[in-house]
């Protein structure tokens, strides 16, 4: 498979099988960004400013802005209304224990039952419970059929492999918008991209979907990277590396970084390679020290691959499993247990134990 | 390596949240909040000192003029307070790059606006600037919740209401959402939008070709979804706002929060003729305020009677959310003096400057009916904004 994507990368001259997407009706997704930043940077509203750190963290892959969201949403008076944004941020943060415990305090003090079930359904689809979400969400969409619950029962489907059936709801969540922020678009667009590409295992629907997000939001550093993967499999190395590079420029997201360093690999670079691994592991380091449950699974993944430390992945796999119980969760525990040589018969008992 | 998955499914809940405030008119539906860039916070109009122009200000929450969004002044005009014969509308639009173009009575501008002398249209009837300001609007947004939290526990214990709907609070709850409404955490009030900077649309225009209907202008301010729908010239509308509060701190006041911001929703993209249909949310509102002092009854235009219809002659005013300017008078320093009916007796042009109180006038007027006497603790904002040099508001 090396070989050949290092021949593609040589050899193969830029192309797409992806139609290029429509020009949207929304504000322009530079403007967009602006907009989003300032709020962040200067909202006096501290839910206002919470809530512009957590969409920033999610689009630009900005983990400063989310270690920002969750330390200010700590601070926060603990009543109802802002416990339930600390359950968004601690849930963002992967601190899901937490974020129930939030979830719980919050319902004691008043708030509004409907609001505690669909941000406890979020957490078990997110968890690897979607099985029991799955009857909520439906009831959610059938009483208050809209984006928010379309999209919510979208996951869910994802989730349990019901690729068609999320689809649908995904796109009737689509169709649900009436606004003009590019942002909920692109995000939509991403979540179906990422569900054909890595649970479907269809990229050609998956790639369309990822460039959809990206003429809402050309600077959507996630689906910069996840179009950059495609790219890079099918041998256009070029324009994905061109990608990851404007991903780069404004974060240093490691996975980007991992990739540019593929990248570079393959086209002979080896210094290049080397440099940009080498800060992917540093960046590692610092994301660990902020927020470890948040990044423990992409971590480990680093060190199962370019980070060339199976022992290292091999703990933190373990934590991200003991965090939550999902299918991705024990893959990710077998495949360290198997680079670091160890006996995986007890994970399988655990595995085999899982109620879904 | 791609473990988003997660991510993606905690963050979809959170498309559509709603905040809420007790600003002017800033995040006040999720339509606007997903894009600050349609979501006007404030407007201002008044006429310049030599009474030749009218000077109009429409602020917006983001940093940015959106690319896809039309930003218009409705200038409607006639003889009598209530109504008008004639419209002008100045409308603005922004590109990718933030060149704008507005139009106004066959005029345009052009160019680039971010600079503080603006630009001229063409044949000189306008001045244009839009960019990056400081928001003159200034409020003690955090003790006006504490203050409302007092009325809902009181109501919450049962305070029984007269038939128009004013709930009996007696001195000491008066005294305390008062006192609490003065003060932040119950220390000195302070001012939640300092320092806060906003992208303002600042037009100066002549005020005759405003004034065709009359010397009454009626004045509001829309932000439109370009290219979407049929429900107005310029696409669906997207926020409006006329007067300080109306939607903010008058719709869906007793209401949990999605149906509160569901009607906001609905007043925001309500064509003209359909507005009066908001007067009962009003008026359930006015009731409300009217008993913070502890005193049904005394309310700006409160009938006498204790009847259903108390508060109906305001609410009828409130919901045609415009505000009114004599371009007459040279002088402005009182809020909504048309509308009060003083624009005459004390050559008054009325409308809202950027360096008067309005909120705490216009909450003074809803509970005790006066001027004053219901105040926030914050008298002006931090920075000083001026009335005569245009572009009028403080650089950021």
């Amino acid at each position: 498979m090396k070989v050949i994507r290092t021949l593609a990368c040589v050899f193969v001259v830029a192309c797409s099988t992806a139609a290029a997407a429509a020009s949207p009706p929304t504000t322009s997704g530079a403007i967009a960004m602006v907009n989003l930043e300032h709020l962040a940077a200067h909202s006096p509203d501290p839910t206002t400013r919470v809530e512009s750190l957590l969409a920033k963290s999610r689009f630009l892959a900005d983990h400063d802005a989310l270690y920002t969201a969750v330390a200010l949403a700590e601070t926060l008076p603990p009543d109802a209304n802002t416990l339930l944004l600390r359950v968004r941020t601690r849930a963002a943060a992967h601190r899901f224990d937490d974020a129930l415990r939030d979830l719980q305090a919050a319902q004691r003090m008043g708030a509004d039952d409907r609001h505690i079930a669909n941000q406890r359904a979020a957490i078990l689809v997110a968890t690897g419970h979607a099985t029991q979400a799955l009857a909520h969400l439906q009831t959610e969409v059938a009483a208050h059929p809209g984006v928010a619950s379309h999209s919510a029962l979208a996951g869910a489907y994802a989730a349990l492999g019901r690729y068609e059936e999320a689809d649908r709801h995904y796109r009737r969540a689509l169709g649900d918008l009436r606004t003009t922020s590019p942002f909920p678009y692109a995000w939509l667009h991403f979540a179906m991209g990422v569900m054909w590409t890595e649970q479907a295992d269809d990229a050609r629907r998956g790639e369309i979907e990822y460039r959809q997000a990206l003429a809402y939001l050309p600077r959507f550093a996630a689906a910069l990277v996840y179009a950059a993967e495609i790219e890079h499999a099918r041998g256009d190395c070029a324009t994905a590396a061109a990608r990851l590079a404007l991903v780069i420029e404004t974060t240093r997201e490691p996975e980007a970084l991992v990739l540019l360093g593929e990248i570079r690999q393959e086209t002979g670079d080896e210094a290049g390679a080397r440099q940009a691994i080498a800060t992917a592991a540093q960046r590692y380091d610092e994301l660990l020290a902020q927020q470890p449950l948040a990044f423990v699974d992409h971590a480990a993944e680093f060190y199962l691959g370019p980070g060339a430390n199976p022992e290292r992945a091999w703990l933190l796999a373990m934590r991200n499993l003991d965090n939550r119980q999902t299918p991705r969760a024990f893959a990710l525990a077998l495949r360290a247990a198997h680079a670091s040589g160890r006996d995986v018969r007890e994970l399988m008992k655990r595995m085999a134990a899982m109620p879904e | 390596m791609k473990q988003h998955l997660c991510r993606i499914v905690a963050g979809l809940s959170a498309i559509c949240l709603a905040f809420s405030t007790a600003a002017s008119d800033h995040l006040d539906t999720p339509t606007v909040i997903a894009d600050p860039a349609a979501d006007i916070g404030d407007l201002y109009a008044w006429m310049s000192p030599d009474g030749q122009r009218v000077n109009l200000v429409m602020n917006i929450v983001s940093k940015r003029f959106s690319d896809r969004i039309a930003y218009v002044f409705h200038v409607d005009s006639g003889h009598r307070f209530g109504t008008a014969r004639a419209t002008t509308t100045i409308d603005c639009r922004f590109d990718a790059q933030g060149q704008a173009r507005c139009d106004a009575a066959g005029d345009r501008a052009a160019g680039k606006t971010d600079v503080a002398s603006g630009i001229e249209s063409t044949q000189q009837v306008f001045r244009v600037f839009a960019g990056l300001r400081d928001d003159p609007f200034a409020n003690n947004v955090r003790g006006t919740r504490q203050g409302y939290e007092v009325a809902e526990q009181a109501l919450a214990a049962d305070a029984s209401k007269d038939v128009a709907g004013c709930p009996a609070f007696d001195s000491s709850v008066a005294a305390q959402l008062l006192d609490r409404w003065r003060h932040t955490d119950g220390g000195a009030a302070k001012n939640f939008l300092a320092g806060w900077k906003t992208a303002a649309l600042v037009v100066s225009i002549d005020a005759r070709v405003v004034r065709r209907g009359g010397p009454l202008l009626a004045v509001w301010a829309g932000t439109y979804a370009l290219g979407t729908g049929h429900t107005s010239a310029w696409g669906a509308r997207l926020d409006r706002v006329g007067r300080t509060l109306t939607g903010n701190a008058l719709l869906g006041l007793l209401q949990p929060k999605d149906i509160g911001e569901r009607r906001k929703a609905q007043y925001n993209a309500a064509a003209q003729k359909h507005w009066h249909e908001f007067a009962p949310d009003i008026e359930a509102s006015l009731a409300l305020y009217d008993a913070f002092d502890g005193i049904c009854g005394n309310q700006w235009r409160a009938a006498r009677a204790v009847t259903p219809a108390r508060y109906r002659s305001l609410s009828k005013v409130l919901a045609d959310d415009r505000l009114w300017i004599d371009s007459r008078q040279k002088q402005c320093t009182r809020f909504m003096a048309v509308e009060r009916g003083e624009n005459t007796r004390l050559a008054d042009c009325g409308g809202r400057t950027p360096d008067g109180d309005a909120v705490d006038v216009y909450r003074s007027l809803l509970v005790n009916g006066t001027q004053a006497g219901v105040e926030d603790g914050i008298v002006h904002d931090d920075k000083v904004h001026g009335t005569v040099d245009f572009p009028f508001l403080a650089e950021p």
